[in-house]
C-alpha cells in the first residue's frame, strides 16, 4: 500500500497582507504588489561624449584652456650663399568661458510621514528616509537628464543650455571657428550625385580633423541621425544585397535592424554600420521635453574624444568648497524639529572645445 | 461597501507640497510665529483638501474664505495678529500638515489652520482654482508682504525613447 503525504489545506488560506475596507472598519481587504511606473532616461549622448578624460575639474568659476593651430612652411629654393624665408611662429589663443551654476532644493516635512503608510504596503509606517529617498532619486534623475539636455543643446545648436539661469550661453562654433556652421545636404534619392558617396566625403572629412586635432582613436566616430534621416539612410542600406548574392553583412530587407544598449537603461538603440562607408550610423529618436534631434538631421562625431567636448566644473562658493578643487556636484542637507532640507548643486559647462570635430549633415 | 468601476483613491497632499520652510525664530525658539489657526468658511458648502487652499479674510463673513478675486487691499478686520488678509490653508483644526479628510467649508465657519507669515511657499501646491493670472499675482504680492517668500517649483519634464 503505496502512503500518500497529504496534507489538509485550509478552507481559505490568507497570502495576502489584510487591512480594513474603505468605509467600513470591520471588513476587510487584501492588498496586491505595488505598481511602479517611471520616466525613461534618455543617455545617448551622454554615453557618447562624455566620460572621466572629458572632465576638468577646476577651483575657480573660469573654464579656460589654449589652443595652438600649427601651420605649415615650405623651404624655398635659394642661393647657395642665401639662408631662405623665415618660419613663422605659431601663435597661441586662450579661451575663457563663465562655468554656470545649477541646483535645486527639496525638503521632507515630519508631517508628510507621520500617520501614514508606506505605498505597496499595509501597515508599515512611512518614513522619512524614503522620503528622502525618493527625493535623491529624483533629484539624481534630474542630473542625468539635465546632462543629456545640455548635449542635445550643445550637438544641434553649438550653444550650451543654461536652463533660464543668469549665465551667458556660448555658441562654441562662432566663438572659436567665426561664422556659423555650414549643414551639409545628402540627398539621398538624387541620381546625379551618389549620396552614399557623399557621406563617405563627410567621414573623410571628419577623419581628417581627429587627426589634426590629435585624437588617438581617430576611427572611432558615430552619425547621430533623426528619425527620418536614418530611415532614408537604412532604406538605401536595404538595396545593398538587392539582386544578386548578398555581400553586406546583414540582410535588412529580411531582418530586423540591428541594435544595442548604448547608455540608457535597457532600451536598445536602432544602429548599423552602412556597407559602403563604414559611418555606423545611430538612431537618436529620444526627447527630453522638446529636446532632441531633428528628424531630417544627422550628426557626424566622434566618440569619446578627449578634446572635442569637455565638462568643466567649478566649485561650489562657500566656506567650505570655494577654491577648492571642483566635484562634480554638492549637496547638503540641514535638520530641524519639523522637518529636513536637501540642496543639490552642480556648477559646470559643457564646452565644445573643437567644433570642427562635429559635422552636421541634413536630409533634403 | 459597494465599490464603482476603477474607482481609487489619490495620496493625500503633503504638507511639504506647499510649504517649504518656516520662520527661523520658530525652528529655533519654538514660538509659534508663521501659523495660526482661524476660521474658515465659504457662502456655499464646498468639500476642500485642507491644504493649499488660497484664502483672504472676509469681514462680512467674519471667516477667511477661499481667494478668487477679491480685492486684498480693501480687507479689514482680520483676527491675525499682524492684521494679515490672506493666508493659506496647512492643516485642519489638529495643525499643520493634518489632511486625513477633506473639511467642509460653508456657512457654519470651521476652524482651519493656515500659513501667513515669515514662511517660504511653494505655489505649485496651491489649488488656485478659478483666480485668474492676474488674480493669483495679487495674492502672492501679498503674501510676500507678509514676508511668505515664493520658492518656485522645479519644472517637469516628459521623457520618451521614441519622439
Amino acid at each position: 500500500m503505496t502512503n500518500y503525504n497529504i496534507q489538509a489545506m485550509p478552507s481559505a488560506e490568507i497570502h495576502k497582507q489584510l487591512q480594513a475596507a474603505q468605509g467600513s472598519g470591520f471588513e476587510l481587504e487584501s492588498m496586491g504588489p505595488l505598481i511602479e511606473r517611471r520616466q525613461v532616461q534618455p543617455r545617448l549622448l551622454t554615453a557618447l561624449l562624455t566620460g572621466v578624460s572629458q572632465t576638468d575639474t577646476f577651483t575657480n568659476d573660469t573654464f579656460v584652456y589654449d589652443e595652438i593651430e600649427y601651420g605649415n612652411a615650405l623651404p624655398s629654393g635659394k642661393a647657395y650663399s642665401g639662408y631662405g624665408p623665415d618660419v613663422q611662429k605659431d601663435k597661441a589663443k586662450s579661451f575663457r568661458w563663465a562655468i554656470p551654476s545649477f541646483g535645486f532644493y527639496g525638503n521632507v516635512q515630519a508631517k508628510d510621514w507621520a500617520n501614514r503608510r508606506t505605498p505597496g504596503t499595509v501597515d508599515t509606517a512611512d518614513t522619512e528616509a524614503r522620503h528622502l529617498a525618493a527625493l535623491n532619486e529624483k533629484m539624481g534623475n534630474g542630473w542625468d537628464l539635465f546632462m543629456e539636455q545640455n548635449l542635445i543643446s550643445l550637438v544641434t545648436t553649438d550653444q550650451n543650455d543654461v536652463a533660464g539661469g543668469p549665465f551667458e550661453s556660448y555658441n562654441f562654433y562662432s566663438g572659436i571657428v567665426g561664422g556659423s556652421r555650414t549643414v551639409e545636404d545628402i540627398d539621398f534619392d538624387s541620381t546625379a550625385v551618389d549620396p552614399i558617396n557623399a557621406l563617405r566625403n563627410q567621414k573623410k572629412a571628419l577623419m581628417q580633423e581627429m587627426i589634426r586635432s590629435g585624437e588617438p582613436n581617430s576611427n572611432e566616430f558615430v552619425m547621430v541621425c533623426g528619425d527620418e534621416f536614418f530611415a532614408e539612410r537604412l532604406a538605401l542600406e536595404e538595396q545593398e544585397g538587392l539582386g544578386r548574392a548578398l555581400l553586406s553583412e546583414f540582410d535588412f530587407q529580411s531582418q530586423e535592424v540591428t541594435s544595442d544598449i548604448i547608455g540608457s537603461q535597457s532600451f536598445r538603440v536602432d544602429n548599423f554600420v552602412g556597407s559602403r562607408d563604414g559611418i555606423r550610423y545611430v538612431l537618436y529618436s529620444a526627447a527630453i521635453g522638446s529636446s532632441t534631434i531633428g528628424a531630417d538631421d544627422a550628426y557626424l562625431m566622434p566618440v569619446q574624444a578627449s578634446n572635442f567636448i569637455r565638462v568643466g566644473y567649478a566649485p561650489a562658493q562657500d566656506r567650505e568648497y570655494a577654491n577648492t578643487e571642483a566635484q562634480s556636484m554638492y549637496g547638503w542637507t540641514t535638520t530641524n524639529r519639523t522637518g529636513l532640507n536637501a540642496w543639490q548643486e552642480s556648477n559646470y559647462l559643457t564646452a565644445m572645445v573643437n567644433p570642427r570635430l562635429l559635422i552636421k549633415l541634413r536630409r533634403v | 461597501m459597494p465599490l464603482t468601476s476603477g474607482q481609487y483613491q489619490v495620496q493625500r497632499k503633503f504638507l511639504s507640497e506647499v510649504v517649504k520652510g518656516v520662520s527661523l525664530v520658530e525652528i529655533e525658539r519654538g514660538i509659534q510665529v508663521s501659523t495660526a489657526t482661524v476660521n474658515a468658511g465659504a457662502a456655499t458648502d464646498t468639500a476642500e483638501e485642507p491644504i493649499g487652499i488660497p484664502m483672504v479674510w472676509d469681514n462680512a463673513s467674519t471667516a477667511f474664505v477661499r481667494y478668487v478675486d477679491q480685492d486684498i487691499s480693501a480687507v479689514t478686520g482680520s483676527p491675525l495678529p499682524d492684521g494679515s488678509a490672506v493666508a493659506i490653508a496647512v492643516g485642519d483644526r489638529r495643525g499643520a500638515g493634518f489632511n486625513t479628510t477633506d473639511v467642509t467649508l460653508g456657512a457654519v465657519a470651521v476652524p482651519l489652520t493656515v500659513l501667513y507669515r515669515e514662511a517660504q511657499v511653494d505655489y505649485a501646491g496651491v489649488a488656485f482654482g478659478a483666480a485668474t493670472s492676474g488674480d493669483i499675482a495679487e495674492f502672492k504680492q501679498a503674501m510676500e508682504k507678509q514676508h511668505v517668500v515664493e520658492v518656485a517649483a522645479a519644472s517637469d519634464v516628459a521623457t520618451s525613447y521614441i519622439s
